[in-house]
């Protein structure tokens, strides 16, 4: 009994370094989709936490009722879901630019959505859930657009049953 | 211990029938456990720092060598091959997971804020997934009590082994 359970034990230790070493010599040979075998010290610290996103402008509300009562032509709707839910479904003339909270949009696609504004109103909408509209809303504004706002419910609030489908742009 | 196939009866088929379950589940859930780890270790080192037990250094040591753990371990009990010892390696890897999860849980890490950048890690760290975890460790602890059943490579080699001692193969023939 006693040297039965020795001998397992001893067969589990020598099955843990074979499985071990197979594992070591796998990584050493697929080259870079392998890992080093230490990271530096910190190496992950910045990513496996990300910034909890924050409001400092905080943008105005408004009722998808509201924003269909407005001039189409004196709107920009932004969609700030992902782009498979913007072409699964979108609201008709919004263009799309998803929110993210590790990459807030960068130079060139605020440049562009100012541009494709003009001096319309832009009205951002989003998921509620993860409130990505009233983010983006507020980062736009940070990054000094004015005439921004989000709608209360979000995407789905403002295409209520009118929805326009169709491939992302 | 009892040994791999020398139960007998009704009771014996029971157990046998139990450990081939434990056996197959616990095999097939390390061995698609491990798939995504080997596929995608970058991903796998995120998930083990977002526990914040280890230090980075030892991180990716752990990341390479844990998968194939549980994927050799996983594919040995689905034989039935060394079933003890893979259950063995198998309940302390449970161990550690679930040590894992109550230090990560006694930190109070705060997981509802989305603020993780592994999400499905984050998700893990609850007592949902300690119950988890303690269910197949009384599998694992099943197989290292009850040996592989019939139905196994160990109840094949052992009754090999048998046949050999008992009609004396291996000593030379008297001409």
């Amino acid at each position: 009994m006693k040297s039965t359970a020795v001998k397992v034990l001893l067969r589990t230790l020598a099955l843990t370094v074979v499985s071990s070493g197979a594992a070591l010599g796998f990584n050493a040979v697929r080259g870079e989709a392998g890992l080093a075998l230490v990271a530096e010290d910190g190496f992950y610290d910045n990513k496996v936490f990300v910034p909890c996103p924050e409001v400092l402008v905080e943008p105005e509300a408004v009722t998808p009722a509201r924003v269909l009562k407005w001039n189409p032509e004196s709107l920009l709707v932004v969609d700030a879901r992902d782009e498979e839910e913007f072409g699964a479904a979108h609201h008709e003339g919004a263009v799309s630019l998803t929110h993210s909270v590790l990459f807030p949009p960068d130079e060139e696609e605020l440049k562009a959505l100012v541009g494709r504004a003009g001096d319309r109103t832009i009205v951002v909408c989003g998921d509620p859930e993860y409130e990505s509209g009233r983010l983006l809303a507020s980062e736009l504004m940070e990054a000094g657009l004015e005439q921004v706002y989000f709608v209360e419910g979000g995407c789905a609030a403002l295409m209520g049953g009118e929805m326009c489908t169709g491939p992302a742009r | 211990m009892t040994g791999a196939g020398s139960r007998t009866g009704a009771g014996g088929w029971i157990v046998d029938s139990v450990t081939l379950v434990a056996r197959l589940a616990l095999g097939a859930m390390f061995i698609y456990a491990s798939w995504f780890k080997i596929v995608d270790p970058y991903t796998f080192a995120i998930n083990i720092a977002t526990y914040q037990i280890l230090p980075d250094c030892l991180v990716n040591v752990l990341t390479i060598t844990l998968p194939w753990l549980e994927l050799v371990t996983g594919v040995l009990l689905i034989a039935g091959a060394f079933s003890r010892e893979a259950s063995l390696t198998i309940g302390a890897m449970l161990v550690m997971f679930i040590v894992a999860i109550l230090i990560a849980m006694s930190k109070d890490l705060e997981i509802s804020c989305g603020c993780f950048a592994s999400e499905a890690a984050a998700a893990d760290i609850g007592w949902p997934k300690v119950i988890e975890d303690a269910v197949m460790l009384a599998g694992a602890g099943w197989i290292v009590v009850a040996g592989s059943g019939r139905l196994s490579i160990d109840a094949m080699m052992k009754s090999w082994s048998a046949g050999r001692v008992k009609h004396g193969k291996g000593e030379k023939k008297k001409p």
